[in-house]
């Protein structure tokens, strides 16, 4: 299921803060001024595509999200989801479209997931045989089978989330969002949640919209980024070709007792983090630079641990939205 | 009629879990419904202690207090049974959780109304029934136009609490409207409806439509007629009507919102 969006816009009028005597002014004749949550995003996402969306918190990733499932009306601009208007194909579109959201749960609370499954059954209008199939496939890839039968409340985190993950692919979707979906989880229901989700996308040619916060979410899922920040849309690339945007530094670690709070900058250094007694440097990618870099601080402090490891995808969104990515604008 | 066979399918599987999830606590469950109908019970004890001394208000007795009773109660109770999350629909709205109704293949009012069940209400209507069958003279018409009333009844709250709920659209918090509108059309559905006049009735027969609930069913009950039913279904009609119209008006206004939420 392709989705096509064309200069989308989201406003909200939110009334202003006054403070004394204006207050009692703003109560008989209240003032208002606009939000900009989502400031003219264009975007196109092809049929079996895995994107992730990613941006800071309030960027406007999920308003955008919530304006392609349809449940917030755009202020301007167009959305077609399946050639679908969300806003105005509400029904159509839900039958074809899956919804997890992190903060939301979809499971009925004192029962077991297991009946929440029966009534998106009903709710999908989904055959029974195909049901079971669907139910089947999803228990053995999530492997729900030892708490699906628990009530709700009693559940995991990361149980719950996979129910609430099962419970959104019954209806074997076309397109799936999700929001957030492994906030909070271990490691190994992440792993899960990943998985199932690739395997449907492998079997099914589902189309994949993923917003997280874990870089490894989407390093894992998807094959393409798009980075939002502050409403604009301000990077859509192949998760592949983002390592790029910091291909030209490594990030030099290392560990001293010593006061590095006169460590030498040479240009082209930069001091990404210094926690308790490890420091992070960006430095040039350039081994004949590298080695000199190595050998002063050998020189001037007592070096217990040293590493050169290539950035990180979160290093290099983290760098993205602070607009310190070295090569030029993004 | 598949759509409508298919819609009633799946409401009736939404009602069985929110009493497969009530009775999950069954103690809660029994002293509730018990809790209810001694409530009622009380109220009902004072107005029989009233009418020992007054005999009758404007002509209101007894017997048109418990029609009166077993009407508003279990009318109040099928409304609550089957869609008692409208007292809550003010809430969904404010807090972002109609995202969840909204992104289903269903209508996001009846399921996000119908998603709940007030037990209490179950009380409300065993006293009602009760009422009706051990404390009034009925016969077979009497009886059909008793169920036929309590139906309306519960549709007209019904649509009456979802419109009060639906504010919240364009107010952003409607909460305490809810709570002091079902307050309202409540108090004034259970006293003698003839001791109201003026722009009170009128009140009653629009703002706060207590008067369809209450004084119209009655006089029904006791002289059947077909105007006083043609203005009861007409009125029912163009309550459910107008709520319905409202909350898809409201819904282009939805804010939506981020807090957490679970379906209860």
């Amino acid at each position: 299921m392709n989705i096509i969006v064309r200069d989308l816009k989201k406003h909200y009028k939110v009334k202003k803060r006054e403070v004394g005597l204006k207050k009692i002014k703003q109560l008989l004749k209240p003032e208002y001024s606009t939000i900009d949550a989502v400031k003219g995003i264009d975007l196109q996402i092809n049929e079996g595509e895995m994107v992730g969306f990613i941006g800071p918190n309030g960027a406007g990733k999920s308003t955008t999200i919530k304006m392609l499932t349809g449940i917030l009306a755009p202020s301007s601009g167009d959305i077609f989801v399946g050639g679908l208007n969300p806003a105005k194909d509400r029904k159509k579109l839900s039958y074809n479209i899956g919804t997890v959201f992190g903060q939301k749960s979809q499971l009925w609370f004192h029962l077991p997931p297991i009946d929440t499954f029966k009534l998106f059954s009903k709710i999908y209008e989904v055959d029974n045989f195909e049901f079971k199939k669907q139910l089947s496939l999803l228990v053995d890839i999530l492997q729900l089978e030892p708490f699906m039968h628990k009530p709700a409340r009693q559940l995991s985190l990361g149980q719950r989330m996979k129910c609430e993950i099962a419970a959104s692919l019954l209806h074997n979707p076309k397109l799936i969002f999700l929001d957030e979906p492994t906030i909070g989880l271990d490691v190994v229901a992440k792993r899960q949640i990943r998985t199932a989700l690739t395997e449907m996308n492998k079997r099914e040619n589902t189309t994949v919209i993923l917003t997280s916060h874990d870089a490894g979410d989407i390093e894992a899922i998807c094959e393409r980024v798009v980075i939002i920040n502050e409403g604009s849309l301000i990077l859509d690339n192949p998760i592949k070709s983002l390592s790029g945007y910091l291909q030209n530094n490594k990030l030099l670690k290392f560990k001293t007792a010593h006061d590095i709070s006169k460590l030498k900058m040479t240009a082209g250094i930069e001091i990404v983090s210094i926690e308790n007694e490890t420091v992070n440097l960006k430095v040039p990618d350039n081994n004949d630079f590298l080695s000199k870099i190595i050998v002063n601080l050998i020189n001037d402090y007592e070096i217990e641990d040293i590493s050169i490891t290539e950035p990180s995808l979160e290093e290099v969104i983290h760098s993205i939205y602070t607009e310190k990515s070295l090569r030029g604008s993004v | 009629m598949q759509g409508f066979k298919q819609e009633l399918n799946f409401l009736t599987h939404v009602w069985k879990l929110n009493f497969l999830s009530a009775m999950e606590y069954r103690v809660n469950f029994i002293i509730q419904i018990v809790m209810m109908i001694l409530n009622n019970a009380l109220y009902f004890i004072f107005w029989i202690i009233f009418f020992e001394t007054f005999t009758a208000v404007n002509g209101w007795d007894l017997s048109n207090m418990l029609l009166l009773f077993s009407i508003v109660t279990t009318g109040a109770g099928i409304a609550f049974i089957f869609f008692g999350n409208a007292t809550r629909l003010s809430s969904l709205i404010e807090d972002g959780q109609m995202d969840y109704y909204i992104t289903l293949p269903k209508n996001p009012l009846f399921y996000s109304i119908s998603s709940r069940t007030s037990i209490s209400a179950v009380g409300d209507v065993i006293f009602g029934v009760f009422i009706f069958f051990f404390l009034i003279e009925f016969n077979a018409h009497k009886l059909i136009l008793w169920v036929i009333c309590s139906i309306l009844v519960a549709a007209i709250l019904t649509a009456y609490v979802s419109i009060l709920g639906t504010m919240a659209f364009w107010t952003g918090r409607a909460q305490v409207l809810s709570e002091q509108g079902i307050n309202a059309i409540m108090t004034f559905a259970m006293y003698p409806s003839s001791i109201f006049n003026g722009y009170t009735r009128l009140i009653l027969f629009t703002v706060i439509p207590a008067g369809f609930i209450s004084e119209v069913p009655v006089s029904l009950l006791n002289e059947p007629n077909l105007i006083s039913l043609s203005i009861l279904c007409v009125f029912t009609v163009i309550i459910c009507s107008f709520s319905y119209w409202l909350f898809g008006r409201g819904l282009k206004n939805y804010e939506s919102g981020n807090l957490l939420n679970i379906n209860m």
